[in-house]
């Protein structure tokens, strides 16, 4: 009885979440923010003319909508208006709901616990900031997670075929094309890969999300002499950028992350099971963020203002990643009952 | 060594705390259900013009959109465009100007031009004129 009622509250938590995401995104027409500057004006732009070249035409000094970001999610958006049949902004936020639904069911399919914590955990995805505001709807984050999730998913399947890792390449090479830090993703998959020294796979997975994600639009972009706008340069190296950005992340977000932080740790602490099997994925999402961290030494705008307009989107990644082991980690205890500390959570 | 029920304890303190912290954010709306709901409703029984017009993102610059989306229908793909603004007029509000009226105009290049006093106006430019 206490279970079905647990599972009940879950689910109701759950359903909360998205109905209120969902209502959110849908009570206005995308029109904020990095929408008009950057992704809806390219997508505007891609639908208007049918030719990806159009994103360089419309600001071809880079002045606002950074002509270097990947074209992925303006596709989408100018795909998904030409299917309706006219370029309509509030019949494009239906996608939010749709990605907010793959990036929850996906959550809950990596969580390895009984069903509850699995509900629960897809309801933390929904009701996380990013998804609770309207600013943020129209912004690439959610089809990035999607694709993150996914491969995510697949790389931690504990029976593979021989496709999972093609598929795993494939979406990460579409996260590549989402934005910058799918390229960041798909390094730290490949280096823990080979690290575990699953060679064929990381090269599988490397060799596609390379092959088909970076280099297409790398090459695309240098055609239309568009490569020297990014935001990074190797030539604007300066270690001392990290710890301004270090400052500023101090002063924006610390006192709040604090409890979070804390909260996560003490449950990985008291779940050494979690923490075994879910080693690679703590040591992944470390360095993921150790490599957006270090990416800072390479800005060409100045860093405490990149962070301050960044870093809430950036850590979306990182804790969308890590929900399934914290509420692994809440669930041990449950699980393991009289058995010996140590053990690992039941299979759903 | 932590005895279970104490683990069991802290576990579901934790995850109930996070989980709390998570729905009041969510909860902490920005503006009353009411009021949002009755904005989605205005906004689904209006049309793809009306719509955008109204867009929290373009309505403060309801006028100068309507003119942009008017230039947009008639002028031709190939021309850019060049936004006229007078030196009377906040860099801030010439920026904000310039990015809507690339949105509204794409995929046309929107250039800035010199204007006179608080002058904000959009003109035809020639085909290809872009900066680089």
């Amino acid at each position: 009885m206490r279970r079905h009622l647990f599972v009940a509250l879950a689910a109701a938590v759950l359903g909360c979440g998205f109905v209120s995401a969902t209502f959110l995104a849908l009570r206005q027409p995308l029109s904020m923010g990095d929408y008009l500057a950057v992704w809806g004006l390219k997508a505007r732009a891609i639908h208007a003319t049918g030719e990806l070249s159009s994103v360089f035409r419309v600001d071809p000094a880079g002045a606002f909508s950074h002509p270097e970001y990947p074209p992925l999610w303006p596709l989408l958006l100018a795909g998904t208006a030409r299917l309706l049949g006219r370029y309509d902004e509030l019949l494009l936020a239906l996608l939010r709901p749709i990605l907010l639904a793959l990036a929850a069911g996906l959550t809950f399919a990596r969580t390895r616990a009984p069903l509850p914590w699995r509900l629960l955990a897809a309801a933390s995805l929904t009701l996380l900031p990013y998804f609770q505001t309207a600013a943020y709807t129209g912004y690439a984050e959610a089809l990035l997670l999607v694709l993150v999730l996914a491969a995510l998913f697949l790389l931690e399947s504990r029976s593979p075929t021989p496709l999972t890792p093609v598929v795993t390449g494939l979406l990460l090479a579409q996260a590549a094309l989402t934005k910058q830090e799918g390229v960041v993703v798909l390094l730290v998959a490949v280096g823990l890969l080979a690290a575990a020294r699953r060679l064929r796979v990381a090269a599988i997975v490397g060799g596609l999300g390379l092959g088909l994600g970076v280099l297409p639009w790398s090459v695309f972009r240098a055609a239309h002499g568009v490569s020297g706008l990014a935001d990074f340069a190797p030539g604007s190296f300066d270690p001392a950028k990290v710890l301004r950005a270090l400052s500023t992340l101090r002063d924006l977000a610390f006192l709040p992350a604090v409890p979070w932080l804390l909260g996560a740790a003490v449950l990985l602490a008291l779940s050494p099971g979690v923490r075994r099997e879910r080693g690679p994925l703590l040591a992944g999402a470390a360095a993921y963020a150790a490599l957006l961290l270090a990416s800072f030494a390479f800005a060409r705008v100045d860093v405490a203002w990149l962070v301050t307009w960044t870093w809430d989107r950036l850590a979306l990644l990182p804790l969308a990643a890590l929900l399934p082991a914290l509420f692994e980690a809440a669930a041990e205890p449950f699980e393991t009952g009289s058995e010996p500390e140590g053990s690992a959570p039941a299979a759903p | 060594m932590i005895p279970i029920r104490s683990r069991r304890l802290l576990a579901a303190l934790l995850a109930g705390a996070g989980l709390g912290a998570l729905v009041a954010g969510a909860a902490r709306q920005d503006l009353p259900l009411s009021d949002s709901l009755s904005m989605a409703a205005r906004f689904w029984r209006a049309g793809p013009r009306g719509r955008l017009l109204n867009a929290p993102g373009i309505a403060r610059d309801a006028a100068f959109a309507a003119d942009a989306l008017r230039a947009a229908a008639t002028w031709p793909l190939q021309a850019d465009a060049v936004l006229s603004v007078g030196p009377l007029v906040a860099p801030e509000a010439r920026e904000r100007l310039r990015r809507k009226a690339a949105y509204l105009l794409a995929p046309r290049h929107v250039s800035i031009g010199p204007g006179i006093g608080t002058e904000v106006t959009l003109v035809r430019g020639p085909a290809g004129d872009v900066e680089r």
